[in-house]
């Protein structure tokens, strides 16, 4: 057989051993991950209205219960929350949100302390692929170097960006699992963070430096310039950790802390520092020193849905 | 640029192609500038430091080769002088400066510190600058004619497939290539792309896998159990092989595809019985470098015994220098050439004589393999400080936490980190059965077509299945 027939036939198998790989793990990550995909295509494909936008990481994901904050703020509100988020990755999920979905009245955006860290830019850019119809979503991909116009071409080149991590969940879907464990659930965004309670043994992380890059600064001066041309009332958090737990762990936590506080204060954008309510001290409301359980986050809503009707009455 | 991104997927092909539609004798410009773009994706500017150099070395040899024999030595001498300046000035200046002014600091003279420099070490420095040094000395000895033909000289230096981390070429292997008209043959190509292939699997699959173990557990070893710091140590060295040898087999494959034929970089290494042989077929390229042109002017196996194990002693305690400013790759180097020097007093002076049999060479790969290893602690920890620190919990059984929580902890990881090591473990042992199987260029597949597509196949499927596409370098571009 001729070398160049060789190249042919090898390069057309592994094109469709991997075509079918993807289809079987694809089909096996959208049943083991059915609530991640139906809160996505909320995000970034649906034109539902929200009056309130909660954007930042997974300690917004699995800390702001919406059905509290609406019912004592009487809004219409969206978790937004993304696992593992940057400020690249809140700006991103803010625009794409724009791009389809009527303006919200207000945003919060909780800002963490690795937030401004972008040395990795997503934390898991393969979960957007689903939805490059969005042209935000599209255009950041390609912006940040996952290039989507191959994807479209080569499907199966989606799983060159899923790691062990989302290849082993896909494997769980395909025996019937799911994320969501029993007892927790999924609504408007939020996802319940178990009943566990925190121990001890998550105290012990050698502290490590957060950088403040001019990327992550460059991603929260266009929020706040996002909101203001849309007329947007942006309001910024810093969400509850266990006895400051996360600052412990970090060498530099004033510098981003200030950072925060003086981009609020020179944009005259309200901020509720969080981090140091009563809540904060007790074990039992907290899965691990950053994120709240299920108690902690109905707890911390309630707190939180106040604070917003605060800024609602000028106050 | 990088082999393992998407511009080098499109960047490739179109070389290719368009070196097989030139005509001959626009080949040369073609695939320097081609070597150019690739070059100066990664910082651009820094292809005047290739330039500078090209220049020196072109004139050195060509005055080198019309010199009397008295000059000849002073022309050398001084393009040597050029090349180390460069790699002085990049690559160690601010060691030195840093370490005098600790010592400066010591005897408490603190009103005087030298000024370090803020500059980025430019991409592959160490390989070019050898590369162009053995053409220098080749002309001086007379094995290699000056080549009179700049833009040739500056393609045998900037030959893009192994300008940034080897092969380390020798003028007589490679200048003629570029003279040589190279018909396109699908043999080679498809011998080239194969290659290329089993590079690919060893850096995304296995090493890049790996390395997320490695890169957690050495950037806090003090919270790790001594049996992390193990493991983390004996992926390390399978990363490095992988990381390091799969560029290699990329770069010859890539050069295979147009008709270049590379030197093999490594042959099977971990299967050395004796850490003498591991240095025969571990970076090949380089240690015969340093065999041909420092070894052996230091006076080689030609002068005393004493004389010998101190040449080696200077050859390995260099190569530790060579690949970076650190005191952790000096002591790598120290620790190679005590190793040597101990076989070789102990291959001298030993009165066992022990009878060859396959449990024995088993035993010798494994010891060889463990003293590798323990080398690589002090090339991998971040400081010296962190190398001792690692040998100490190592070998004191250090236990901070329960063994699981380190698995929790790795946040990168977190809860599939078994899941990766599993498959980082299984990739391992698979390419180590190939590596054992076939010989280093995979030639034996060549007319074994159905073997041949298995093979392709199925490597081709891991890659784009398992590969780690995440990582964004090499190990060794940093040297």
């Amino acid at each position: 057989m001729k070398p160049l027939s060789q190249i042919i036939i090898s390069v057309v198998s592994s094109v469709v051993i991997c075509q079918l790989t993807y289809m079987a793990l694809s089909r096996g990550l959208a049943k083991y991950n059915n609530h991640k995909m139906e809160r996505l295509s909320e995000l970034f494909l649906k034109p539902t209205k929200y009056d309130l936008l909660f954007v930042g990481s997974s300690r917004t994901h699995t800390g702001i219960y919406p059905k509290v904050v609406d019912s004592i703020c009487r809004l219409n509100s969206y978790n937004a929350g993304v696992e593992g988020g940057n400020l690249l990755e809140f700006r991103i999920t803010l625009a794409a949100y724009l791009n389809t979905h009527p303006l919200p009245q207000y945003v919060v955006l909780t800002i963490d302390l690795n937030s401004f860290d972008l040395k990795r830019k997503f934390f898991n850019y393969s979960q957007y692929y689903p939805f490059v119809k969005n042209k935000v979503i599209e255009q950041s991909l390609n912006e940040n170097g996952h290039n989507t116009a191959a994807i479209k071409i080569l499907p199966f080149l989606i799983l060159t960006g899923y790691d062990d991590y989302t290849k082993s969940n896909a494997i769980k879907g395909l025996t019937g699992h799911v994320e969501i464990p029993p007892g927790d659930f999924q609504y408007k965004g939020y996802l319940s963070n178990s009943e566990n309670q925190l121990t001890e043994i998550e105290e012990k992380v050698s502290p490590k430096t957060y950088q403040i890059t001019a990327e992550g600064v460059e991603s929260l001066e266009q929020i706040i310039r996002l909101c203001r041309q849309k007329n947007i009332k942006l309001i910024f958090a810093y969400a509850p950790e266990y006895k400051f737990g996360l600052q412990h762990q970090t060498l530099n936590p004033e510098q981003i802390l200030n950072l925060i506080r003086e981009t609020a204060s020179k944009n005259e954008i309200p901020y509720f520092r969080d981090d140091s309510l009563d809540l904060c001290n007790n074990p039992a409301l907290f899965a691990n020193t950053g994120h709240l359980n299920k108690q902690g986050a109905y707890d911390y809503s309630i707190i939180l849905a106040h604070e917003i009707n605060e800024v609602r009455d000028g106050r | 640029m990088l082999f393992n991104s998407f511009q080098f997927l499109l960047f490739f092909p179109i070389v290719t192609i368009i070196y097989f539609l030139l005509p001959h004798q626009f080949r040369w410009i073609h695939l320097l500038l081609a070597s150019c773009i690739f070059y100066m994706y990664f910082i651009p500017v820094y292809i005047f430091i290739l330039f500078f150099t090209i220049a020196i070395d072109y004139i050195a040899g060509i005055m080198i080769e019309n010199a009397e024999s008295k000059k000849k030595k002073l022309f050398l001498v001084m393009s040597i002088i050029a090349n180390v300046g460069m790699l002085a000035i990049f690559k160690y200046y601010n060691f030195f400066t840093e370490n005098f002014n600790a010592l400066l600091h010591a005897v408490h003279i603190q009103t005087f510190s030298i000024p370090l420099l803020n500059i980025i070490l430019p991409i592959g420095l160490s390989f070019h600058t050898f590369q162009a040094m053995s053409y220098t000395i080749e002309v001086y000895r007379g094995n290699q004619k000056a080549e009179r033909h700049l833009g040739i000289y500056a393609l045998y230096v900037m030959f893009y497939p192994q300008l940034v981390a080897g092969p380390i070429e020798r003028p007589q292997n490679l200048i003629h290539q570029f003279r040589e008209k190279h018909a396109f043959d699908s043999h080679q190509l498809l011998d080239g792309l194969r290659l290329m292939l089993w590079g690919f699997f060893k850096k995304l699959v296995i090493a890049d896998r790996l390395s997320q173990y490695v890169d957690i557990v050495y950037s806090r070893p003090n919270d790790f159990h001594y049996l992390q710091l193990v493991i983390a140590t004996l992926f390390f060295g399978i990363q490095i092989y992988c990381d390091f040898s799969g560029y290699s087999d990329i770069a010859i494959g890539a050069a295979k595809t147009m008709g270049f034929h590379l030197m093999t970089n490594f042959n099977r290494p971990y299967f050395s019985r004796n850490i003498q042989e591991f240095w025969k077929r571990w970076h090949i390229s380089l240690s015969t470098w340093f065999r041909d042109y420092l070894y052996i002017s230091l006076g080689g196996n030609r002068v005393g015994i004493k004389r010998i194990y101190v040449n080696v002693a200077i050859v390995f305690l260099i190569s530790g220098f060579w690949h970076g400013a650190n005191w952790t790759y000096i002591m790598w180097g120290t620790f190679h050439a005590v190793f040597i020097i101990a076989y070789m007093l102990f291959h001298r002076y030993s009165k066992l004589k022990i009878r060859k049999n396959k449990a024995l060479d088993i035993l010798s790969m494994v010891f060889t393999f463990f003293l590798v290893t323990f080398a690589w602690i002090f090339f991998r920890a971040n400081s010296i400080h962190d190398a001792f620190l690692i040998v100490h919990n190592i070998f004191t059984l250090y236990d901070p936490h329960p063994f699981q929580w380190v698995v929790v902890d790795m946040k990168n990881l977190s809860e599939f980190g078994l899941t990766s090591i599993m498959i980082g473990c299984i990739m391992t042992v698979i390419m180590f059965i190939m590596e054992k199987i076939l010989p280093p260029r995979l030639q034996s597949l060549d007319d074994k077509p159905v073997i041949n597509i298995l093979f392709c196949t199925m490597f081709l499927s891991l890659i784009i299945l398992l590969g780690i596409f995440t990582k964004q370098s090499f190990i060794y571009f940093q040297f």
